[in-house]
């Protein structure tokens, strides 16, 4: 079976589209922070765009960390707890491109609302600065430079942490855990984008975490995906 | 080809230090519905979980269609019910069959209505499976695991919450299946009523390990309803037997001997008694698989 009918085959099984709603309210709860944010921040005006940018793309990217753990509990886990696992197993196709299938339809999701997200918040920080002054400067084109390297290095980022949370998520088979591994991830990401602004450091960076989450991955399933129930004892 | 479409030998699992399967040898012709009967803890549902590839035997050889261990053919060919009726529970039946349909690759829509409509689901389809009761899931299950014709049908407890009308149709449909597209069944079940009715061929699992194949014809020859006497003479009371027309009867351990041929216990009675014999125990014993199964149990696989 061709991969792209199995990650569809995944998206009837959690009835993808309600998921994909999610995005919104996600987006205007972002919107909201954003303006908070930048208002509680930069009250002083003295904040530059650069500043702003970097601030607010990581705030997306954290409101989408707990949509990727989201997703992934009902993607995997939810396939575990509810045996359905067992199901999946009796076919004839191999267990690796099911979970394959399983993260690129989690990847694709979040990393497309996740972009969505970065851009309507950018173009709400432009229009808010325009109306209400917000921000120290005005919008230059190294700025839209900035948003976009950030806007990437977010997107490697978030697709390590699919990949990080869906070894825990194989290992653990639990949704708290699966949060648990997600917060664990976010506090990595703050610490490296909190005291990095090199962007080639950043990229190095978070290239380091995505083949490390890749490694994680692969021994997570060799070792635990064929194990159908959580470990009791 | 094979007689047997399932061939197992010295097949053995542990999990951490528990034994669940020890050199249990397995043959399940072609064909054939297949009984799998045995006490809780046995070893039924590993084997059978073996058999459709959940779970890895950690030595033995496994022979599927042919093929040695579990392969994707075999897979392809296999419906099965292993543990509980699990499903999609937010999706509705219908929607779990096409699911399934779609990950077999069999794309015949008029066959998932030809199910549900079998399976007694064809007014409930549209329903999430959270909503179903325990026997519609289990009928759900039975309609998932024959969808595709499968050449083999492992079933664990597939009457498991059924009423009885719903056992009887499963067992009406089962044999359907097994007569008119040849599939063999591989079944387990608690209910030795329902077995003797539906299996053909006997594999009791004891002490994880399967201790006895036979037919159900052979099983029945072995565990015929008779007359038991227990008396103090038992050459007096075997020429009394066959002076009174009785051939068909064994001499058993402490002086007792069985009569299958049908005959009036009160005239046999009449007859050891008035001819010498101390007649201790008169007793019909009618036979069920039931009391096979325990029998064979007790004696460690023997009879």
């Amino acid at each position: 079976m061709k991969m792209s009918s199995l990650v569809c085959l995944e998206a009837r099984k959690v009835k993808i589209h309600k998921l994909i709603l999610l995005a919104f309210p996600i987006t205007i709860a972002l919107l909201f922070s954003t303006f908070v944010s930048i208002f509680g921040v930069n009250q002083d005006h003295a904040s530059s765009f650069a500043a702003i940018i970097k601030m607010m793309t990581s705030t997306v990217w954290d409101f989408y960390l707990f949509y990727i753990a989201y997703l992934i509990n009902k993607i995997i886990v939810e396939e575990y707890v509810d045996h359905t696992i067992m199901i999946l197993f009796t076919y004839s196709i191999k267990r690796t491109r099911f979970f394959l299938a399983k993260i690129l339809l989690t990847s694709v999701i979040s990393l497309s609302c996740q972009i969505l997200s970065q851009v309507v918040c950018f173009a709400f920080v432009v229009v808010a600065d325009d109306r209400f002054s917000l921000v120290n400067g005005v919008l230059t084109k190294s700025n839209c430079n900035e948003f976009l390297q950030y806007a990437m290095i977010d997107l490697l980022a978030a697709d390590a942490a699919v990949l990080f949370i869906s070894a825990a998520a194989i290992m653990k088979k639990s949704v708290s855990s699966v949060f648990l591994y997600g917060i664990g991830f976010l506090f990595v990401y703050q610490v490296i984008i909190s005291q990095i602004n090199s962007f080639p450091v950043l990229w190095i960076c978070y290239g380091s975490l995505l083949i490390a989450s890749i490694l994680f991955y692969i021994f997570s399933s060799r070792r635990w995906m064929n194990k159908l129930t959580t470990e009791t004892r | 080809m094979s007689a047997y479409i399932i061939e197992g030998k010295n097949i053995s699992k542990s999990f951490d230090s528990t034994v669940a399967l020890k050199d249990l040898d397995i043959h399940v012709p072609r064909g054939s519905i297949y009984g799998l009967i045995g006490l809780n803890g046995a070893g039924k549902s590993t084997l059978m979980k073996i058999l459709v590839g959940l779970e890895a035997m950690d030595s033995g050889s496994l022979c599927i269609f042919g093929r040695s261990g579990i392969t994707s053919e075999g897979l392809e060919s296999t419906g099965s019910i292993i543990e509980y009726p699990y499903f999609y529970e937010r999706l509705t039946g219908l929607e779990n069959l096409q699911l399934h349909a779609s990950y077999m690759g069999f794309h015949d829509k008029n066959r998932i209505a030809e199910v549900l409509e079998q399976t007694g689901l064809a007014g409930s389809s549209d329903r999430k499976v959270m909503t179903y009761s325990l026997g519609m899931r289990q009928r759900l299950a039975i309609a998932r695991a024959i969808l595709t014709y499968p050449g083999l049908l492992i079933l664990d407890e597939p009457t498991n919450a059924l009423d009885p009308e719903g056992i009887k149709d499963m067992r009406t449909m089962f044999k359907d299946i097994n007569r008119n597209y040849g599939t063999t069944i591989i079944i387990s079940s608690h209910i030795l009523s329902e077995m003797e009715h539906l299996a053909d061929w006997i594999g009791i699992i004891d002490q994880h390990r399967i201790v006895q194949e036979k037919t159900m014809d052979e099983v029945k020859k072995n565990n015929r309803s008779h007359l038991t006497i227990c008396i103090d003479d038992v050459k007096k009371s075997c020429v009394i037997l066959e002076h009174i027309g009785i051939k068909d009867f064994a001499v058993q351990e402490n002086n007792s001997i069985r009569i299958y041929q049908d005959t009036d216990p009160s005239i046999v009675a009449k007859e050891l008694v008035s001819g010498g014999v101390s007649l201790y125990e008169l007793f019909q014993d009618n036979r069920t698989l039931e009391d096979y199964f325990f029998e064979v149990l007790q004696n460690g696989g023997g009879i």
